[in-house]
């Protein structure tokens, strides 16, 4: 489901990627919110990184993700002021884009 | 106003059962109704226009120059009136036949970029700026290798480093940003539209599964939706955004253009010309006007020549036979430094990502003390006027007509046909 749930606005989101060792290539990590604030990262296969944004009017907070290929994997984890968002953690495979509402 | 309050009171107690049915863990929303037309919205946009977006083919092969071609300024491949210090993505390479004073002649040239060994070339963050960085060419003519000894005649290396490669790279993945941040905000839109209906309709359970399972009916709430202009007009302007953003990366440049020659490159048939030639210089190009993917563009070169001519025998004409010998005095080499400069037009039209190239513009070389009659031995003291045709006949392979005519001096006319091709980056 690309509906992940609520957070709240003003708060701190981060979307981190950790990407399998054997994926083709890197994968591009984006985080985007409807106010037009955005970070994107680039990480390497067996590689880690995360984007960060903090959404200051009420709307839509996107993360979007990337891969290589459609079979490259990763683990996909969001969390808000640095606690995990329940259901937000996942072992993922294929490009992805995950919608949280922000009020 | 008290009914007002209510009513938005019920619409979030009817928004809350319906998303309390979701069972979506997390914090719970200020907003429920909001929240619930944001959830609708990315089911929606899933097969509307994200899904299309989502990944809009944001590999490196979109990001690659395609204009960019192996290229010797003053060489038979020579494709463009003046030459650019764009490197080419991966690798390359050009095959050039044509004709001079001096005769027909062929010349091979191959083109690498180094980074393809440092860098991850299927990540298109690294990719974009590196392969817009530099590349080194190796060209020699096919008639090169003497007959007897085996060794190269003559033989060149070019080196272009493109200054603007590593900032024109950040500005090109922002670009690509901008239009998923754009995407998120059109999401938004579609979450408001979804908003406004839930809050407006009496039946909310009904407008959410109107919404939920596309009942295209008069009165559905889905069929009043307001969605940007998505659809198949989206997806073709999301292609265009990402051309356009490649386009706009490759629209300017400025850097260096090294070349050293070694050897005669009229393959002896100028006594002297032999001797080893070191060029260096500073090239800028910068896209003038941009309408409707027609293209203008100006290329300029300035840069000095250092020849150092190796001792060689003098030819004199025999009276009686009224044929040329070769002298036994031996002449001593001299060096010899010239101002070069080169300013040009390139006009070019894209067609499905293919792009049509017409240009025009002249190259001078001047030099001062340069012995009688040996302006051409040593390449200088001359102005040309090239023009050149580039027709691609795929993605990233084309073939150029080019031709040069002396306005002043002892150059030879040339006219050759060039092939040009390309390595794709990974898709």
């Amino acid at each position: 489901m690309p509906y992940k749930g609520n957070v709240s606005k003003n708060s701190t989101i981060t979307a981190e990627l950790s990407c399998s060792s054997s994926n083709s290539g890197s994968a591009l990590l984006f985080i985007t919110s409807s106010d037009g604030n955005g970070d994107s990262k680039a990480v390497a296969p067996g590689g880690a990184d995360s984007v960060s944004i903090t959404p200051t009017e009420s709307g839509i907070l996107n993360v979007i993700v990337d891969f290589g290929s459609n079979i490259d994997s990763g683990v996909l984890t969001v969390k808000e002021n640095g606690s995990n968002i329940p259901g937000s953690t996942e072992n993922v495979q294929g490009d992805l884009r995950w919608s949280y509402s922000v009020n | 106003m008290f009914s007002m309050f209510s009513t938005a009171l019920l619409a979030q107690d009817a928004c809350k059962e319906i998303y309390d049915s979701l069972n979506i863990v997390g914090s719970l929303p200020a907003d429920y109704c909001m929240s619930l037309s944001v959830y609708l919205s990315s089911e929606l946009t899933d097969n509307n226009f994200i899904t299309s977006s989502q990944n809009p083919n944001l590999k490196p092969r979109v990001l690659q120059n395609r204009n960019a071609e192996p290229s010797g300024a003053g060489l038979l491949n020579q494709s463009g009136a003046v030459t650019s210090v764009q490197p080419i993505a991966l690798a390359g390479g050009s095959f050039a036949t044509g004709g001079t004073d001096d005769g027909a002649s062929t010349i091979f040239a191959l083109t690498l970029n180094p980074s393809i060994f440092y860098t991850d070339i299927s990540n298109p963050n690294e990719t974009a700026k590196s392969s817009r960085l530099g590349d080194i060419t190796v060209f020699f003519p096919t008639n090169a290798v003497e007959e007897n000894t085996s060794e190269l005649e003559y033989f060149g290396i070019r080196a272009r480093l493109n200054i603007t490669g590593i900032s024109t790279g950040d500005e090109l993945l922002q670009n690509v940003q901008s239009i998923y941040s754009r995407l998120t905000i059109d999401q938004n839109k579609v979450a408001l539209s979804i908003n406004k209906l839930l809050n407006e309709a009496t039946d909310k359970q009904a407008c959410y599964d109107q919404i939920k399972n596309k009942e295209e009916s008069t009165n559905s709430c889905y069929s009043n939706i307001e969605f940007p202009v998505f659809t198949q007009k989206q997806k073709d302007e999301l292609e265009s955004k990402l051309r356009e953003a490649r386009m706009k990366a490759d629209s300017k440049y400025f850097g260096l253009d090294l070349r050293f020659d070694s050897g005669d490159p009229t393959l002896g048939s100028k006594p002297g010309a032999a001797g080893t030639r070191l060029f260096g210089g500073l090239a800028r190009g910068r896209t003038l006007e941009d309408k409707k993917e027609q293209t203008m563009k100006y290329h300029f070169r300035i840069g000095v020549d250092y020849f150092d001519q190796e001792d060689y025998q003098s030819i004199s004409t025999d009276t009686v036979m009224n044929m040329p010998v070769m002298d036994t005095t031996m002449v001593l080499g001299r060096t010899n430094f010239s101002l070069d400069s080169a300013f040009g037009l390139e006009f070019s039209k894209s067609v499905e990502n293919q792009t049509v190239s017409f240009s025009t513009g002249l190259e001078l070389r001047l030099a001062r003390d340069i012995p009688d009659d040996m302006d051409e031995v040593f390449q200088t003291n001359y102005m040309m006027l090239r023009s050149s045709l580039s027709v691609p006949f795929t993605s990233t392979n084309k073939i150029s007509l080019n031709l040069g005519v002396p306005v002043f001096g002892e150059i030879s006319p040339v006219f050759s046909i060039s092939a040009n091709w390309s390595l794709l980056l990974p898709d």
